[in-house]
């Protein structure tokens, strides 16, 4: 059992979540408590702020329950040596995790996935043809996972965009729903994220009414896609309010 | 910055049975600072990391032996990890600030050893069933901190000493020197990475001055957070 002398040794988190494979029986029925009490039609308080990394061009924060995020933005900068011209501009998006971010230490997701999807998300809100040439960066920290990463990394990536003055045509707000058994629940925590049959993610821009990305997964139905995409529609408009409102007031803040 | 500690158990090597480790690390994400670009890590991070370590295990805070769980056994590996998040100079002196105030916010979970060896989180509801299997750590609950190190950068240019740089500051400059005092002013390490500026006798006196003066600040400002944390 002991290590041999020279290799690192081996080491294991005590606590007991690793081996719990079965979903309790308790997400299956039609009622049943979310496990932070909240209905299932009600999303996380969100809290957003703007200006979090002075180094940056423009940074945003955001907390939605317990997950945290930071995006910084960088740029519009030269593109790199080795890239071809472009009439427009180029847009680089990279989230990554802290090794804290999960309960079991350096078990993050796959953040390429995640960076590929926050390029697609926001490419469609950004006037890309005000930057030629040059290269916007947008970096994204999670800084604690608690469900729902990306839906928060996007609305805060544009806010962020926002903050650096990048030309938008409208903010870009996400919001996702997860099918458990019979109900539809917005804004899932991550208990219930490992536990959904599927999940359906929409960021749109809500001023315009227009859609950038959709993405579902798992099984579902016609009319739970419908009821689904209507939810998610409505908290993109409520959610899309409150970024304007935080830009809003960081704006006559910084005026003062 | 932001700091985080993990525990993990580990067996520990023969030549110590009865000490847990610690592994530091620091990291700059990308979000940090517009010179990092993700893929290719910041050149001062891992420089960063080895002095963090070394300050931080050299100036004996920590008893090793406090980690400790059964003898020969199971010990915590105790994992910092440290994120920058606004890089704008002086990073080691608020790195290791935060090290020490994570240190002591260290909240150590009740484990106890099951029948298979193994270490499990102590919970109350299988109290009942499981009386045999006694918490092994009870009254090893927060780590004692036996004097705490603090970090001074300054830049020395001719004869002046700016204290706390900023990046702008770090990158004009070239000279730089980093003292580590403890709580009762005892110095832990110095550190001058070249520079072409000599640092004359007087001015590393003035430096180590200047520190003693900061570490007192710094004290007061990390008692007051930890009591902020208490009362919520």
């Amino acid at each position: 059992m002991a290590a041999k002398a020279g290799a690192a040794p081996a080491t294991y988190s005590p606590s007991p979540t690793a081996n719990k494979k079965n979903r309790p029986p308790i997400f299956t029925d039609i009622d049943w408590i979310r496990p932070d009490g909240r209905d299932f039609h009600q999303c996380r308080p969100a809290f957003l702020r703007t200006g979090a990394v002075n180094a940056a061009s423009g940074s945003a924060y955001a907390e939605f329950g317990n997950t945290k995020v930071i995006v910084s933005i960088f740029g519009p900068r030269e593109s790199k040596k080795a890239m071809m011209y472009s009439d427009i501009g180029r847009l680089n998006c990279n989230v990554s995790y802290t090794t804290f971010s999960t309960p079991v230490r350096g078990q993050a997701l796959d953040n390429k996935d995640i960076s590929s999807q926050l390029h697609k998300s926001l490419e469609g809100a950004i006037m890309l043809d005000t930057f030629p040439k040059t290269t916007v960066d947008v970096f994204a920290l999670v800084l604690e996972s608690g469900g729902c990463d990306l839906p928060v990394v996007i609305s805060c990536a544009s806010l962020a965009l926002a903050d650096a003055g990048i030309m938008m045509y409208d903010l870009v707000a996400a919001v996702s729903v997860s099918c458990l058994g019979k109900n539809l629940v917005i804004d899932p925590v991550s208990e219930e994220e490992n536990y959904q049959d599927g999940s359906l993610m929409i960021t749109c821009l809500p001023s315009r009414n227009e859609v950038t990305q959709l993405t579902i997964t798992g099984e579902w139905s016609t009319p739970k896609i419908h009821e689904a995409m209507e939810l998610c529609l409505d908290a993109c408009s409520k959610l899309g309010k409150i970024m304007r409102s935080c830009l809003k007031e960081s704006a006559s803040t910084s005026q003062e | 910055m932001l700091a985080a500690i993990k525990m993990e158990v580990m067996t520990p090597a023969k030549e110590t049975p009865d000490e847990g480790c610690i592994a530091i690390d620091f990291h700059m994400p990308a979000i940090c600072s517009p010179i990092v670009r993700p893929g290719r890590p910041a050149e001062a991070a891992p420089v960063i990391s080895k002095q963090l370590s070394d300050t931080i295990i050299s100036s004996g805070m920590i008893d090793l032996k406090e980690l400790s769980l059964v003898s020969g056994k199971a010990a915590w590996m105790t994992y910092l990890d440290i994120y920058c998040l606004d890089a704008d100079g002086a990073l080691f002196d608020a790195a290791l600030l935060a090290a020490a105030a994570a240190f002591s916010h260290l909240q150590i979970p009740v484990v106890s050893l099951n029948d298979d060896g193994r270490i499990v989180v102590f919970s109350k509801e299988k109290e009942g069933e499981k009386v045999k299997n006694k918490p092994v750590n009870e009254e090893k609950r927060k780590l004692k901190l036996r004097s705490i190190p603090f970090g001074l950068t300054c830049i020395i240019h001719k004869s002046y000493i700016l204290a706390d740089p900023t990046a702008e500051e770090e990158s004009i400059m070239e000279t730089l020197i980093t003292i580590v005092l403890d709580s009762s002013y005892q110095l832990v390490s110095l550190y001058k990475p070249g520079g072409p500026a000599l640092a004359y006798e007087s001015i590393i006196q003035d430096c180590i001055a200047l520190s003693r003066q900061r570490v007192r600040e710094l004290q007061t400002i990390l008692n007051e957070a930890i009591c902020d944390m208490e009362v919520d």
